[in-house]
């Protein structure tokens, strides 16, 4: 049983693949009122990742304001990267909510239930694990979910690098105040 | 358990799949103002605006906008960004369309955590429902009275024997007995010992003083049952009932098979001394010599309500009122005359066709809701070759009959005892206990939660035998804080003194009680069934 436990807490663990949320987007109540581009990771054809704010994307070319740390929210350089490059992508949009504190909660709750465990864990269990994997994919899109060509939607700017603006003048997204 | 866990993995990918899999589509661009106005007609939703200008600015309309054809511009309370996206403008905007680029529709997205939310909620509520009623009933949840298992994996519902559940007060200890079932010991031998798993399931302490397994050799068609003046008799033949009845309903199938579907019936809203009657038709019996009538049966949860009413009236005093109990047998005497004598046995009677009326054999009565109890009645003064009517009276909803048979009585035997050789708690040998056990005036005391596991080594051969398994000692029942709430004199001594009155004035409660607890009870149940007639 014991065992059944780990494993189905592993599968949990694994569903919940560890995909950042930068402190500049959005919440879910204020997407419409974002000026900046969605986060991304890029994968390339030979292995490259690439993360940060999606700025354009065109059929020649993926600009990203990249997040050049892994842990902290630091982004110092403008990548151009070919579009021919694209592999994989996999994206994100606004600030999702973290349910993962109901799988310990709605596992401690039922000890009152006495024998009636055996079935309101599980219960539970149906729903808190679907609602934190739910909850940790929201406001993503994948290639299955949304074709890279319509990417464009979520840059900052879905006509491309205005013409008038010098690649290297752009700044990083910040947090705005409300 | 291993299916079920499959499925329930299967169950659980598909609902992560499904949930994980849910993607918002929220979000248009246009690069003209003639596309949008008309996709947008076509939108239902209430859309907000954001337009990308040529030079890299972005205007964000927070709420109402207004598109001025003839002028060409957009007007409305906005946000307006440069291309770095540093604050450049934020109040009423009006900018020409000729200086957008892209029109960017968003629809509102403030529900998107709803679902979850809700499910959260839902969840919460459900767990609450729960706990409130396993708070109201203990027993249902947590078990109740010394239990005892074959397959210590095995919830409270399917426990294989409960200890001694009238013995509330040391006053009251008994020794008690029952069936086990033989077949799915035997399946459980490990070389020539089994272990039987001893549980405290509930807010109770036990005291048990003792515990030992009975076993006595059998051939094929034969079995031993213990009778209710605690007798064992050798027994062969059965013969299942041709037709059961209970208030014109026919309940053949419940009482034909040994396979835990029970028969129950509600109780009556207006009083809860009601009595009810099953009749019983054994039409094809071979033999007529020595008959005898075998009858599984466990109480429903009305005594378990009682008892907790009983105790709730008590609140603060209750243990006051418990040393008086035992102090003053006068009382406890009161309680069995009065409550236990109301709602009575399972009066057994048969049917004497030469006298031409129904002879009283016997009353059955064990307490407990848990364990199913496997009794036995020797029948007299019947008639009859081949037919044998027997009636059972009963008080509604107190009884749940699960199966009955008559067999013929070859002898009364008196079985081997056999007293546990090792105890084992935690995994580890526990010495103390066993020596407890065995000593007859010592206690093994255990409490909430506590598990042993006590071996017995059995005969060896091919021998088959029947198993019972005998327990002595009482238990103490713990307070409750919800039930010092209920504290009620008045009422208590009603129970005491008027009993019959009393049991009239909860019948409307316990009817409430009974369709919520009842339908929880079988309901928490796995693979088992229920069938209630209702008058």
């Amino acid at each position: 049983m014991i065992n059944k436990i780990i494993l189905i807490l592993a599968l949990t663990m694994l569903m919940l693949s560890c995909f950042p949320t930068p402190r500049y987007l959005p919440t879910n109540k204020d997407i419409n009122l974002s000026p900046f581009g969605a986060y991304i990771e890029l994968k390339t054809e030979n292995g490259d990742v690439y993360k940060g704010e999606l700025l354009s994307i065109d059929t020649n070319k993926i600009i990203i304001f990249r997040q050049t740390h892994s842990y902290y929210e630091v982004f110092d350089s403008i990548m151009v990267i070919p579009f021919d490059r694209y592999k994989k992508y996999k994206m994100r949009y606004a600030q999702n909510k973290s349910y993962f504190w109901t799988i310990p909660l709605f596992t401690i709750f039922p000890l009152t239930h006495g024998w009636l465990l055996l079935l309101t864990v599980p219960t539970n269990w149906l729903f808190t694990i679907p609602i934190t994997v739910a909850g940790e994919n929201a406001y993503t899109y994948k290639p299955n979910s949304m074709d890279v060509n319509n990417l464009s939607k979520f840059a900052r700017y879905p006509q491309g690098i205005p013409e008038n603006v010098e690649l290297n003048s752009i700044k990083p997204a910040t947090i705005l105040k409300p | 358990m291993n299916k079920l866990a499959g499925w329930f993995i299967i169950f659980l990918s598909l609902s992560v799949l499904v949930y994980a899999c849910t993607n918002y589509y929220f979000r248009e661009n246009y690069r003209d103002v003639n596309s949008m106005l008309t996709s947008m007609k076509e939108s239902e939703n209430k859309v907000y605006l954001k337009a990308h200008l040529r030079n890299g600015d972005v205007v964000i309309f927070k709420k109402a906008w207004t598109l001025d054809s003839l002028s060409k511009s957009i007007s409305g309370n906005a946000i307006r960004y440069d291309y770095n996206r540093e604050l450049r403008e934020d109040g009423e905007i009006v900018i020409s369309t000729d200086s957008v680029i892209i029109y960017e529709t968003n629809k509102s997205m403030a529900w998107s955590e709803d679902g979850r939310k809700s499910t959260i909620m839902f969840l919460t509520g459900l767990n609450a429902t729960v706990t409130g009623f396993c708070i109201i009933s203990p027993k249902t949840c947590f078990g109740s009275c010394p239990t005892f298992y074959i397959d210590e994996n095995d919830n409270f519902h399917y426990a294989d024997a409960e200890g001694f559940s009238s013995a509330i007060l040391p006053s009251l200890e008994y020794e008690d007995v029952d069936a086990l079932n033989s077949s799915k010991l035997n399946d459980y031998i490990d070389e020539n010992f089994i272990d039987i798993t001893l549980k405290n399931e509930a807010l109770e302490t036990h005291c048990i003083r003792s515990v030992s397994l009975l076993g006595y050799p059998v051939k094929n068609n034969q079995k031993v049952f213990h009778s209710n003046n605690d007798k064992f008799y050798l027994t062969e033949n059965t013969y299942l009932p041709d037709k059961a009845t209970s208030n014109n309903n026919d309940i053949t199938k419940l009482l034909k098979y040994d396979d835990r579907k029970e028969w129950l019936s509600l109780s009556d809203e207006k009083n809860l001394i009601s009595k009810e009657e099953i009749i019983l038709k054994f039409d094809s019996i071979d033999n007529s010599d020595n008959l005898g009538l075998n009858i599984h049966f466990r109480q429903s949860l009305m005594t378990t309500f009682l008892f907790y009413n009983t105790m709730s009236y008590m609140g603060d005093e209750f243990s006051d009122y418990f040393a008086l109990l035992e102090r003053e047998p006068v009382i406890m005497e009161k309680l069995n005359n009065g409550l236990k004598k109301e709602l009575g046995n399972i009066d057994i009677y048969v049917w004497n066709a030469s006298k031409q009326n129904w002879i009283y054999q016997a009353g059955l009565n064990e307490q407990g809701p848990i364990s199913i109890n496997r009794q036995f009645v020797k029948l007299k003064d019947y008639s009859g070759n081949n037919n044998v009517r027997i009636k059972l009276v009963l008080n509604k909803a107190l009884w749940r009959i699960d199966y009955t048979s008559l067999c013929n009585v070859i002898s009364e035997v008196k079985p081997y005892e056999m007293t546990p050789k090792e105890i084992r708690k935690d995994g580890k040998t526990d010495y103390q206990s066993l020596s407890k056990l065995l000593t007859k005036d010592d206690y093994l005391i255990t409490s909430p939660g506590e598990s042993y596991k006590l071996r017995f080594e059995i005969p060896t051969g091919e021998q088959r035998y029947e198993y019972f398994l005998k327990s002595k000692g009482y238990y103490l029942e713990w307070m409750r804080e919800s039930w010092l709430e209920g504290k009620n004199i008045a009422k208590l001594y009603m129970l005491l003194e008027q009993p019959k009155l009393y049991l009239k004035s909860v019948a409307k409660d316990f009817k409430s009680y009974e369709s919520q607890m009842e339908a929880d009870f079988w309901n928490s149940k796995i693979q088992n069934e229920r069938v209630i007639y209702d008058k």
